[in-house]
């Protein structure tokens, strides 16, 4: 998927940490540490609304789209094949 | 009623399940003593079914109770609540082989002393055996939407 989450340039822009972002947005630390580190499959609408508003950004300033990146967010099936969503 | 958890229906099954693999464990270990004393009991038996029944005994035994123990696992993660992982897809699978195999068995069992229980526990086993084949299949999918869902933020 060649969505990349650029969080972490946000944050440092803001000069705030994930523990606080995660209070401000209502989320844990362990998904939004997901989210930050690009291992994550989707994103909803209202995670991304209270991450801007927290942020004070846009979506496209966290979302970035890198052609022919497929590193993040791949779901594997029990056998170790990557699954098609489509 | 509470269905699933340690406290659920599900940790009652799973209790009632343990004490039929220790029984099983107990019955395949005491096979030769328990049949001898069986076909003594029941008359008109002969050597010859003797020395066919207790390997046949045997294999189905043990396959029963990796079948039992299989589905032990998978109560375990039912009481964890969290029954949707790849181990108990690989658990209904190889319950299913066993299954299969245990149908072959029977099959075999037919040939040479046939009576109307062996039909019905071949077609029994035939049946669970795509039924738990199914159930896997049914589970890998739920396992890749659990993934996928687990992984929206």
């Amino acid at each position: 998927m060649g969505i990349r989450i650029n969080l972490d340039v946000m944050m440092a822009k803001r000069k705030i940490g994930l523990t606080e972002l995660a209070g401000k947005v209502d989320i844990t630390m362990a998904n939004l540490s997901i989210l930050k580190n690009n291992k994550a499959r989707a994103i909803r609408f209202s995670t991304l609304e209270a991450l801007c508003e927290a942020l004070g950004c846009q979506p496209g300033d966290i979302l970035e789209y890198v052609p022919g990146d497929d590193s993040a967010g791949s779901v594997e099936d029990g056998n170790g094949e990557e699954v098609d969503k489509a | 009623m509470k269905i699933l958890g340690e406290n659920g229906l599900s940790g009652i099954v799973k209790r009632f399940i343990d004490l039929i693999f220790i029984g099983g464990i107990g019955i395949v270990l005491g096979l030769p003593f328990i049949l001898r004393w069986y076909m003594d009991w029941l008359a008109g038996s002969t050597s010859e079914l003797y020395a066919f029944l207790l390997p046949f005994l045997y294999v189905t035994g043990i396959l029963a109770l990796i079948l039992v123990n299989e589905l032990r696992k998978i109560f375990k993660t039912l009481n964890r609540m969290d029954p949707f992982r790849i181990d108990n897809v690989r658990s209904f699978k190889l319950m299913s082989v066993c299954c299969f195999v245990i149908s072959c068995l029977y099959l075999v069992k037919i040939f040479f002393f046939n009576s109307f229980l062996t039909i019905i526990l071949m077609m029994v086993f035939i049946i669970g055996g795509f039924f738990l084949l199914i159930i896997a299949e049914v589970f890998r999918q739920a396992v890749i939407v659990k993934e996928e869902n687990d992984l929206t933020i």
